[in-house]
């Protein structure tokens, strides 16, 4: 449990660090529309260039990157196979099985292996390179002119954030009940099925119930101190916007649009 | 000196079955440090969540600063009384010292600004100046605690209630927080309501109040209330030391002073040691 | 059963950078059926060091002799598990480990789990029940309806019906009010007075001077004294350094005796302080 690298914030300074958050989510999210749009080999490869250099500016070595995209792989190994079963379009080129492999099919399921490593390459290069409440103040930022129709873009950053914040204690918290259960003799590792099921209800009822303790208890703290997300209040940080980050921008804005007029044109 | 906390005839009920405050009526001056006394179960966290509005009263009246507590001017009231919970973690908001002192301070509105020198005055106040990027999960009860009551000097009340706010603590942060506590009360008039079951602690009160199973049983000063022992002892509340071996001895027909203070009584034995 | 520690230490999450030395070099032996304490600060290693008792944790090298069971490194939970039941481990606020639907269910939990016959964990857990102080009626209530200190009570009773032979209690007083705190070591006392071995870790002196025969100081991963209550008492200056008050009453009589009394300075009640004092005034 200890050992989630998975997006893990790891905070070096490189230029990817020091970009407003804001701008990250608007790049992920102008890339994940450009990747699905079918540009050839070529528009890959443009995309393609375009993380290598994010990642390369990010200054995280390569290694945690394929840390993250390991658990990933067995999933995208699967759908990729099961695709050049599926597809049926393009020549015929040979058969395993009695099962025709065609062209379209070797193609389409390049496409999805390619899609879906720049997707968690650059996502996770994002979360990596960006502390998780700053994603949060990112999100609220972006959510909030959502506020005028009623969408409770505070509320959920809030609720964000209180969670971030309570995630080790919510571990420190597993890790003594289970010893508390253990010293009356569950055995969470051995055990028939049924009495794997009672270990994990042990376990797993007093966390909630200490959970909604705590959720009350925090709410109480909370509104004593006057918190009321209907009302204005201030915000201690803020995000700020520099020349670079426009820059950023306009960059991958330039890029991901022309791979998705290539996409049109060719 | 005026009665910055007044409550009369409260009453209040979890549910149909019974009254758990049944028609208190109590005040406090401005500037005391008050002990509310009584058993688990009590009523006594009840009165604290009554007298900040986190439950709505059932009949009676909370006049706080003044002003009455209703519905209304909720938030407004809260500006003058803050309160700190048992659990250190459990109203520890933000992600650092810094951020869950902020936190406050968003809530009333203070300007980004004027944001990062309060949080200074307040952290220093406490304590805990080198502390402020410290992550709750790096910190001792006592330092936690001592960061609740920065949070609450932030929105500069004239009332701080203490729930029980030690009871989680190991006896260093006990101390801490007992002397920043009593600090407050000397230095800024700081009106303090401790809901505590150190009787120690209240011999050293402006004002007892003794509650047992809603009801107030009796208000007054230390001298008047802890001298009270058969009371104490029936409302299963402890009896502080000093009485104790005045009781003691005066069944060994030696009589003393009834002092509540050890060291008062440490006196008294040994003058009456000395003329022997 | 008697306890023994020769030279064990232990280090959280060795091999990684993130490596925590919480115990270094404890030999200890803790007398079969005494009423022992383990005090000092937060963070000296006293809970670390019960987990050893009964096997939570294992050593990282050294050994834990627990009567016939030695303990070491490499050591198989499954060879570790009667240990478990032989030495009930009750944590703080152990309220929170309370899950089943009734009361009795959540007793007979411990039992059933090291192979207790349904009945037979059923009139287990009936005693067990009686002996922190409730009565059956309780059986087939919700754990869940009961206030904090009845909550904590059916936890202790939970590890009790374990039938243990070592009970560690790891602050069992704390966030209870007087009342329910003299109960409760009463009830410890009582369990002792039945020839269990009873540990306790606390911050409390008082309860030490009252209700303990034994006392280990912890300080920074090491013990750094074990000795009899009074002994301990004496020797107030080094206490002081670890932040520890002397009980009320030794520091009553600490006071008194600098100004002229001369009072035996290990009483431990206040009965026999009562009785000191006045002899010293009367005679």
């Amino acid at each position: 449990m200890d050992n989630m690298t998975f997006g893990k914030y790891i905070p070096i300074p490189s230029l990817i660090h020091s970009l407003d958050p804001r701008l990250k989510i608007i790049s992920l999210i102008i890339f994940l529309v450009a990747v699905f749009f079918d540009a050839g080999f070529l528009g890959y490869l443009i995309l393609g260039i375009l993380v290598l250099i994010i990642a390369i500016c990010s200054r995280i070595q390569i290694k945690y990157v394929f840390k993250a995209i390991k658990p990933m792989l067995f999933m995208v190994l699967f759908l990729t196979i099961f695709n050049i079963f599926l597809i049926q379009t393009g020549e015929a080129l040979f058969s395993i099985f009695s099962i025709v492999i065609y062209s379209g099919a070797l193609l389409q399921s390049a496409y999805i292996f390619i899609r879906l490593v720049l997707i968690i390459t650059l996502t996770t290069i994002m979360t990596s390179s960006t502390k998780p409440l700053d994603l949060t103040l990112a999100i609220e930022d972006l959510l909030s002119p959502l506020k005028k129709v009623k969408f409770p873009a505070h509320e959920i950053a809030m609720m964000i954030s209180i969670a971030l914040r309570f995630i080790p204690d919510l571990l420190e918290e597993t890790k003594r009940i289970m010893k508390a259960q253990a010293s009356r003799g569950v055995d969470f590792n051995e055990g028939k099925f049924m009495e794997k099921i009672k270990s994990i209800v042990s376990l797993v009822i007093p966390l909630f119930i200490s959970a909604f303790q705590r959720a009350e208890e925090l709410a109480n703290a909370m509104e004593s101190r006057n918190y009321n997300p209907d009302a204005p209040r201030t915000r201690y940080k803020s995000l700020t916007w520099q020349l670079q980050d426009t820059v950023a921008l306009i960059i991958v804005t330039v890029v991901c649009v022309g791979v998705i007029v290539m996409s049109v044109i060719l | 000196m005026e009665d910055v906390i007044k409550v009369e005839n409260l009453s209040f009920a979890y549910n149909e079955e019974r009254e758990t405050i049944n028609r208190i009526s109590f005040s406090i001056e401005k500037g005391q440090y008050v002990t509310i006394l009584g058993h688990n179960g009590s009523g006594k966290s009840t009165i604290a969540k009554l007298l900040i509005g986190l439950l709505e009263k059932k009949s009676g009246s909370i006049w706080i600063a003044g002003k009455e507590l209703n519905v209304e001017n909720l938030y407004a009231i809260r500006e003058h009384i803050g309160i700190v919970f048992q659990n250190p973690d459990n109203q520890f908001i933000g992600a650092t010292v810094r951020d869950d002192i902020a936190f406050g301070l968003e809530n009333m509105c203070v300007s980004p600004g004027n944001m990062e020198q309060l949080i200074n005055t307040y952290a220093k106040r406490v304590g805990m100046i080198d502390f402020l990027d410290h992550e709750p999960t790096k910190l001792s009860g006592g330092q936690k605690q001592r960061v609740a009551i920065a949070g609450i000097l932030a929105m500069a009340p004239d009332i701080i209630i203490l729930d029980e706010a030690t009871s989680m603590l190991d006896p260093i942060g006990k101390r801490e927080i007992n002397s920043l506590v009593k600090e407050l009360n000397k230095e800024k008039e700081m009106t303090i309501i401790s809901i505590t079951h150190d009787i120690e602690e209240a011999v050293f009160a402006d004002q007892v109040i003794l509650l047992h199973e809603g009801k107030i049983i009796d208000v007054g000063s230390p001298e008047t209330i802890l001298r009270k022992t058969e009371l104490l002892t029936n409302l299963e509340l402890d009896i502080p030391f000093a009485l104790k071996v005045s009781e003691g001895l005066a069944q060994q027909n030696i009589q003393v002073r009834k002092h509540l203070s050890i060291e008062k009584m440490v006196e008294e034995l040994c003058q009456l040691h000395s003329k022997k | 059963m008697s306890i023994a520690f020769e030279k064990v230490e232990h280090m959280y999450n060795n091999d990684t950078p993130f490596s925590y030395h919480a115990l270094k070099g404890v030999d200890l032996a803790i007398t079969k059926g005494s009423f022992t304490a383990i005090i000092g600060q937060t963070g000296s290693g006293k809970s670390t060091l019960i987990q050893h008792i009964n096997a939570l944790l294992l050593p990282t090298s050294g050994k834990v002799t627990i009567d016939d069971y030695v303990i070491t490194a490499t050591d198989k939970p499954k060879k570790l598990k009667p240990l478990r039941k032989k030495a009930g481990l009750v944590f703080q606020f152990p309220e929170y480990q309370l899950f089943e639907e009734t009361i009795e269910k959540d007793i007979i939990f411990g039992p059933l789990n090291f192979g207790v016959s349904y009945e037979e964990a059923k009139s287990l857990a009936a005693k067990a029940l009686h002996q922190v102080g409730l009565d059956t009626s309780y059986l087939e209530r919700t754990p869940f309806d009961l206030s904090g200190g009845q909550k904590r009570r059916v936890a202790i009773a939970g590890i009790l019906a374990m039938e243990p032979d070592i009970l560690i209690l790891d602050e069992p007083t704390a966030g209870l009010d007087p009342h329910g705190t003299k109960e409760m070591m009463a009830l410890f006392k009582s369990i002792q007075k039945l020839g269990k071995t009873v540990i306790l870790v606390t911050h409390d002196m008082n309860h030490v001077l009252q209700y303990c025969e034994e006392v280990i100081v912890m300080n920074h991963g090491k013990v750094e004294k074990k000795d009899t209550v009074s002994n301990i008492f004496k020797d107030q200056q080094y206490l002081n350094t670890l932040g520890i008050d002397l009980p009320i009453i030794t520091n009553f009589i600490l006071a008194l005796n600098d100004n002229g009394f001369n009072i035996d300075s290990s009483i431990n009640t206040y009965e026999r302080l009562i009785k000191a004092i006045g002899g010293e005034l009367h005679g």
